[in-house]
């Protein structure tokens, strides 16, 4: 596999096969979010990482552990404790490194730490690759798939707020509707692939 | 004969669990009825000063339902030795009863040797066990039982009902379906979805409840999570076995309901302070309204996306909105349906005019 085709792979993971807009997953955390960019980037980082590191961590052991033993209803669970721990280490590294930004997240850190996202991507990673590398690379490009949507939504929702709509729609609907208009435009990419 | 056994019964007192009410405790062989002593007449050959209650466990001497709170600790052993002077325990009761018959009125040895020859005796001996065993499962029961149940009045539960269906309450609850968008493509699934997320809520919080006087002070976030997790495994396996067919249409979003359940845990967790009755029926209710709002997204979207209502078509010849069977359909149709549930919310009057009005 040479440099284009490892890009091609992660673009297509990024654009067409998106965590939020193909398989509608982490839009809470979306619609959570304060309209902020900086929050945004700091949520987003720390998800799409996150995601990253708990497929990682969660490939081996499925693929090596848990389907060779036959226990594979205990994916769940591992899921959730493995993401949670993440979310903790993340956290307790990005307060002692960067304090601003933990004070940018607060208390969301708390929401953070099991959230859609992370889930979904440590469940479809055995799925989508064959090979330990493959399935490092979806994973790292299906939390970079995250942090794109996410800075993206956090930029449209800025715009929301200066705008006027009716009473009904105010907030979370509208919120939906942006999300629904944005996984359309994604849906654009849908067909691309890599040989 | 009774003067030995109430010694020896005062002189096994320390044994016991603190805070045992002396009253109820003071209710052996003497305080029972005529007809409800043992059916076996004691053996003439046990002398008095060995009686039969020496070689037994403590736990089979004290009675098994004595409620350990009913008394203030530190409950003195002396009270016991009045026992004779007690106001006369009236009606001893059922399970004091029962054990006062099972007791066995030889020592340890004569048991021995009885229980290999005939089957009274062995009974007997199974039943002084079982008599013991069921009071450490009380005494642990004691230590485990939640004492929050408080019954929550008529108008309390009106008013959470109404509280938990406005637009401002609702708005958790949408936050919480947001990872269960995925299932909305057909009414079933997102029935069964909401389902099987409330039964996941009620279920963890059921648990919690249960054991929250022993669980150190709240089991923190990561035990939550694991509870409802494992909880949620069950629930797969069970479904796996009962439905393959809905768990192969759920795929990886039935896992999702770990997600949606923690997120509903903290919508209902400002009620725990009003008792555990009140945060299970808070519970019961905030998971109707999820499982409502699932099933009416999954009904708008299986309608324009498929044409069909629960399956079924209604559209007849005209073509469905194939786009609304995609993720946009999915965010569209949440959107619409919050904007519906924001619309219908009766407008707030400023504070001002409110203030003059009053």
């Amino acid at each position: 596999m040479n440099g284009v085709s490892l890009l091609f792979a992660v673009l297509v993971t990024v654009l067409a096969d998106n965590l939020v807009t193909l398989h509608m997953l982490g839009a809470g955390e979306l619609a959570n979010n304060a309209p902020d960019l900086k929050t945004a980037v700091a949520t987003g980082g720390v998800v799409g990482s996150c995601s990253a590191m708990a497929a990682l961590v969660l490939w081996p052991v499925d693929t090596w552990l848990l389907t060779p033993l036959g226990v594979g209803f205990f994916r769940v669970l591992l899921c959730v404790v493995i993401s949670t721990l993440l979310t903790r280490v993340e956290s307790g590294l990005i307060r002692r490194l960067w304090p601003e930004s933990s004070g940018v997240l607060g208390r969301r850190f708390i929401h953070l730490e099991v959230n859609s996202a992370v889930l979904g991507a440590t469940l479809l990673a055995p799925g989508a690759a064959d090979t330990f590398a493959g399935a490092a690379l979806w994973s790292l490009s299906a939390g970079l798939g995250f942090f794109l949507v996410i800075v993206l939504f956090a930029g449209i929702r800025i715009r929301l707020e200066f705008s006027s709509c009716p009473r009904a729609f105010q907030g979370f609907p509208i919120a939906m509707i942006a999300l629904a208009l944005l996984a359309l435009a994604f849906s654009g990419f849908t067909g691309m692939f890599f040989s | 004969m009774k003067k030995g056994k109430s010694k020896k019964r005062s002189g096994q007192k320390p044994a016991r669990p603190e805070g045992q009410a002396p009253e109820k405790l003071a209710s052996p062989a003497e305080a029972l009825p005529e007809e409800a002593r043992p059916a076996e007449p004691l053996p003439e050959k046990v002398p008095p000063e060995k009686p039969s209650l020496t070689e037994l466990p403590p736990e089979a001497a004290s009675p098994p339902e004595t409620s350990e709170e009913a008394l203030p600790e530190g409950a003195s052993s002396e009270k016991p030795a009045e026992q004779g002077h007690l106001p006369e325990p009236s009606e001893p009761e059922p399970a004091v009863q029962e054990e006062k018959a099972a007791l066995p009125p030889e020592t340890k040895e004569e048991r021995e040797e009885g229980a290999g020859s005939e089957p009274a005796g062995l009974r007997r001996i199974w039943s002084e066990e079982l008599g013991g065993a069921r009071q450490r499962a009380g005494r642990l029961w004691g230590r485990v039982r939640n004492k929050n149940y408080v019954r929550p009045q008529k108008g309390q539960v009106r008013l959470l009902f109404r509280r938990r269906f406005t637009y401002q309450e609702l708005v958790g609850v949408f936050l919480a379906l947001c990872p269960l968008v995925g299932v909305t493509s057909s009414a079933a699934d997102g029935l069964a979805a909401g389902l099987l997320s409330t039964l996941t809520l009620l279920g963890s919080v059921f648990i919690i409840e249960i054991f929250r006087r022993v669980l150190p002070d709240g089991i923190g976030s990561l035990g939550h999570m694991i509870l409802v997790a494992g909880f949620t495994t069950g629930l797969t396996l069970a479904l796996r076995a009962l439905m393959p067919l809905l768990v192969e249409d759920l795929g990886i979003y039935l896992s999702m309901t770990v997600v949606s359940c923690l997120a509903l845990e903290r919508q209902v967790s400002s009620s725990q302070k009003q008792g555990s009755l009140f945060l299970l029926m808070d519970s019961a209710i905030t998971g109707l309204s999820f499982t409502l709002i699932l099933t009416g997204v999954s009904l708008l979207r299986e309608f324009l996306g498929s044409g069909a209502v629960f399956g079924v078509p209604v559209l007849g010849g005209a073509a469905p909105l194939a786009i609304m069977s995609g993720p946009f359909g999915g965010f569209f149709c949440l959107g619409c349906v919050a904007a519906l549930a924001q619309g219908l919310q009766p407008r707030r009057k400023p504070a001002a005019e409110r203030r003059r009005r009053a």
